[in-house]
């Protein structure tokens, strides 16, 4: 009788068995590199050798590397995955991302605004900060509103309707960039120097707070 | 022109009482027909000015506050048209160190004014958080 041929750290397998049903086969681990370290190299090293003895089957590679390296080649190829998968099953619209194209619409209308009630001209460069921070709290929060001032700034207005709370972002032509917060009558606002610090941490938190105010 | 009742005639004011600021930006009124915001400019006057004019609202039809906002839009240099107006209560208006006092006027017996009662530095930003705050918890209402 044939011997089953083994694996190394593996059990002998019985090249006629059948195959396990389809449900319970567990998902192909792509880059195996980790689990392998942590079955061999380890235990190798922690059994056999000695805390200060050499393992001389350590050939430059450090184990915490390549497991990270790993780890991060494993989320490389979910999000691969996730990405070439159709899009069955999933929401057919997804409204956080949706308000990025109006709210960008509404940016471009600024001008005109501008013009009809008498107020100074937004800079360029001020549209193009709007536009930067839309993009980066598309899928965030709440859909906006945008508007000019009276004092040459532009306004990225976030508020629900009817939801007595709101948080605001202005943006000024030299560059400053502001915000302010009024939720269940506490204000807050933070003013900084250079508008590319925004949206900061604390401005997110209050956007968070804001959409999850009750009608929100 | 209907004629005004007198100065004394008006009671003290209450915490229910709506307040009603003018909107005369055309903005600021489709935004609030379309997208039901009041934006910040509605509450937001020239840097340093100390207080806000609003009406009371509940002490006259909606026809006679709106004949007084479109003659006070009028007058404004450049002259401007009212839309409408973002209407807050006195409780809410008066919160956060604010406070909102009837200042009745001869040709307005409605005026009221909401004092934001600023100290300290960053003057201006104060002025835009009050705003703020006021425009979030008001809500539109259109002319008649």
């Amino acid at each position: 009788m044939m011997e089953a041929p083994s694996m190394p750290g593996n059990v002998a397998q019985d090249p006629y068995a059948p195959p396990p049903p389809a449900r319970e086969r567990p998902w192909r681990n792509p880059f195996p590199v980790g689990g392998r370290l942590r079955r061999t190299i380890r235990p190798t090293a922690t059994s056999a050798f000695g805390a200060k003895e050499e393992n001389p089957f350590r050939t430059g590679v450090d184990p915490a590397a390549a497991e990270s390296a790993a780890f991060v080649l494993r989320a490389i190829w979910i999000r691969h995955l996730e990405n070439s998968m159709p899009a069955m099953g999933r929401e057919p619209t997804q409204p956080a991302t949706t308000w990025l194209q109006s709210a960008l619409e509404e940016l471009e209308e600024i001008d005109r605004e501008v013009l009809e009630d008498g107020l100074p001209a937004i800079s360029t460069r001020t549209k193009g900060e709007a536009a930067r921070i839309l993009r980066e709290l598309a899928g965030r929060t709440i859909p906006p509103t945008i508007y000019p001032t009276d004092d040459g700034e532009l306004v990225i207005h976030f508020q629900s309707p009817g939801v007595p709370a709101a948080v605001l972002i202005e943006l000024s032509n030299d560059g400053q960039g502001a915000w302010f917060s009024s939720i269940r009558g506490r204000n807050r606002r933070l003013r900084s120097d250079d508008s590319s610090d925004l949206p900061d941490a604390v401005v997110m938190a209050q956007l968070e707070a804001l959409a999850a105010e009750p009608g929100a | 022109m209907m004629p005004l009742p007198p100065l004394e005639a008006l009671p003290e004011l209450t915490q229910d009482e709506q307040l009603g600021r003018s909107i005369v930006g055309s903005q600021a009124a489709r935004k609030a027909r379309t997208k039901g915001v009041i934006i910040r400019n509605v509450f937001l006057e020239a840097e340093g000015a100390p207080s806000l004019s609003v009406d009371r609202m509940d002490h006259a039809t909606l026809n006679k506050i709106a004949l007084l906002g479109r003659k006070r839009a009028q007058n404004r240099t450049p002259p401007r048209h009212l839309h409408g107006w973002a209407v807050i209560t006195v409780g809410k208006a008066a919160s956060n160190r604010r406070t909102v006092e009837a200042t009745p006027q001869p040709d307005n017996i409605y005026h009221a004014d909401i004092s934001l009662n600023i100290v300290g530095d960053e003057a201006r930003d104060q002025q835009k958080g009050h705003a703020t705050e006021l425009a979030a918890r008001s809500r539109w209402l259109d002319l008649p």
